[in-house]
């Protein structure tokens, strides 16, 4: 048995010195994946915001700074006066974008870097980076339709479902 | 046609007949299984905890001169209370409200603490509530809302024709949907607190708002859309509360700015009385009028809450009453002067609890003792009336001796909206309070 086993490592031993004998001076070729960052869409954001959370947030998100406290008050008290909160926030969100002192992207940044303006657009509202998917179907939207304005985008990505949650 | 065919088509015509469910007018797939009497009801809760002792037992008088004629004399004025002169003139001219329907005089909140939140819940519900109460929780079993939008056609009811206009906040705007399994938001009614949203900060907060094109709005959707669609497996659908389709949110943000824009030009409720007359009940009553007459909801509940001052001023209480009563028949008297719920709507009165027959310890300014409500036997004791069309609601009837609960209102708002029969069994343990039916 012991030979045999011998035997077998030199037969694989001679296989491996003739296939390097016969090697010549070629090109080596590696194969293997670009890095690319992976997200899910969404992805581990389970945890719906309370109204402070979603409104202090939304506040920091459009202006860079934190709501006064007596503005997150009276907000608050809006949030909670009418049931459907699709209609709150659409309405909070869009008095915020039509305020002077907003601190997002002019239309003319936007068009300068598509990608770059999609993409933090995405940091800044979603809290991640777009994956490949997000960022391409943004780009071409904003590459065809010329209504769509940095406020346009903010709006949509502001009242979505995944903004509604963390 | 050969024979072979004829019985194929006939057969596919037959089955077809049988399978397809039938669209309605309203855009609903299935009737609910009853009879409708009518199309419309609106619930006021007189609300805030009322003693029948100061409401049909009139023992300062009559307090509440527009719905309830005179037991023996009629509004007196004592010391501390609004002088006639203040007081607004009836709305319903020289008529009373009970007139127009059914007094049931000895109504009963038979089971349960007598507090503000579980009476509503009980009214809501059509369930007594025994248990602890989480105050921030939707009720554990299902509204009257969700009753309606579930069974009174298909599931896919307008929240439009469902409301719950509340005077306050704090626990009240969970009571537009429960968390009982098969309910909940999907089936809630549209939920408002317009004392709160129609103001000078609501306008600063949601007035002013950005305002898309067509074509922006259409941009803006297509974005969302998509977002929506990557996020859809960990969405948790509860946390919007009452779902509005994209048509009927329009419809409520243009609802609302009619609302900012008749308070920038001065709401009418300004012309309603005298400087002062107007407080947090008829402002409710003002913002429900606007709802029925934009909507036309088939389900409409409000409540009145400020006579709740009774735990420190029986005189303000007494005031607040006066005030609450020409308050619910001015809403009668705008139903029934507007097209589509005229002589189509039965109306409902009831306090959620009464208080209690012996006074606390705090005294007003002129002599009157306050009045908690801790669950005696008074406090369980209220009033209710139904009004409506004469052909579905006894007209100028009162029921003096003991009849209905708390408990009875959901059931009775299910029958005469026609899907009582189509609620689960076991459900509702009231009854039809059919002895108010003509």
């Amino acid at each position: 048995m012991l030979v045999y086993k011998n035997n077998k490592s030199i037969s694989l031993l001679l296989i491996i010195i003739v296939l390097f004998a016969c090697s010549k001076d070629e090109k080596e070729y590696v194969y293997q994946i670009d890095e690319v960052e992976i997200s899910q869409a969404g992805a581990e954001k389970p945890n719906v915001k309370t109204s402070t959370e979603y409104i202090s947030i939304a506040y920091a998100d459009v202006f860079g700074s934190n709501v006064p406290t007596n503005l997150l008050e009276d907000l608050k008290k809006i949030y909670e006066s009418f049931g459907d909160k699709g209609v709150a926030e659409d309405l909070i969100i869009k008095n915020f974008l039509n305020d002077n002192s907003v601190q997002i992207p002019t239309n003319q940044e936007m068009e300068e870097n598509i990608s770059l303006f999609v993409t933090n657009a995405y940091k800044k509202v979603f809290n991640r980076a777009p994956n490949e998917a997000e960022l391409w179907f943004l780009k071409d939207c904003i590459e065809k339709d010329s209504n769509i304005s940095p406020e346009v985008v903010y709006y949509a990505l502001m009242t979505s479902n995944e903004y509604r949650q963390f | 046609m050969k024979r072979r065919d004829f019985i194929k088509k006939a057969g596919l015509t037959a089955a077809g007949a049988v399978v397809a469910p039938y669209i309605l007018p309203s855009g609903r797939l299935f009737a609910a299984t009853g009879n409708r009497k009518v199309n419309h009801v609106v619930f006021c809760m007189l609300a805030g905890g009322i003693r029948n002792n100061e409401s049909v037992k009139q023992q300062e008088g009559n307090l509440m001169s527009t719905m309830l004629k005179d037991v023996s004399g009629g509004y007196a004025e004592e010391p501390g209370f609004l002088n006639v002169g203040d007081i607004s003139a009836n709305p319903l001219g020289g008529r009373r409200l009970q007139e127009f329907g059914s007094l049931l005089k000895d109504v009963r909140f038979a089971e349960g603490p007598t507090g503000h939140y579980n009476g509503h819940i009980t009214a809501l519900t059509g369930r007594y509530t025994t248990a602890n109460l989480n105050l921030r929780s939707n009720p554990d079993y299902p509204t009257i809302f969700e009753y309606y939008r579930k069974h009174a056609g298909d599931s896919a009811m307008s929240a439009l024709n469902a409301w719950w206009i509340s005077d306050s906040l704090g626990p009240y705007p969970s009571l537009n949907y429960s968390s009982y399994p098969g309910y909940g938001a999907g089936y809630g009614a549209n939920f408002m607190q317009p004392s709160s949203l129609i103001s000078n900060k609501g306008y600063n907060a949601i007035g002013n708002s950005l305002n898309f094109t067509a074509d922006e709005k259409l941009s803006t959707e297509k974005i969302r859309s998509f977002c929506d669609g990557n996020f859809a497996a960990q969405f948790s659908a509860e946390s919007v509360g009452v779902v509005n389709s994209i048509t009927e949110r329009e419809q409520l943000e243009l609802f609302l700015n009619e609302l900012f824009n008749d308070s920038i030009s001065g709401a009418d409720f300004l012309n309603w009385g005298v400087s002062g007359w107007v407080n947090s009940d008829l402002t409710n009553v003002y913002y429900t009028e606007k709802v029925l007459e934009k909507f036309k909801p088939e389900l409409t509940v409000l409540n009145l809450q400020a006579v709740d001052i009774c735990h420190s001023n029986f005189t303000k209480y007494c005031n607040n009453l006066v005030k609450a009563d020409w308050g619910v028949s001015h809403l009668w008297n705008f139903i029934q002067s507007t097209p589509g719920l005229a002589n189509d709507t039965v109306m409902i009165v009831m306090p959620e609890h009464g208080r209690n027959s012996e006074p606390n310890t705090v005294v007003d300014a002129y002599g009157r003792p306050a009045y908690d409500h801790t669950s005696d036997d008074n406090s369980r004791e209220v009033f209710s009336m139904i009004l409506g069309p004469y052909n579905v609601i006894k007209q100028d009837h009162e029921i003096s001796s003991l009849y209905g609960e708390s408990i009875d209102i959901a059931p009775t708002i299910a029958n005469l909206l026609g899907f009582d029969v189509d609620i689960p069994s076991g459900l509702l343990p009231g009854k039809v309070l059919t002895d108010v039916y003509a």
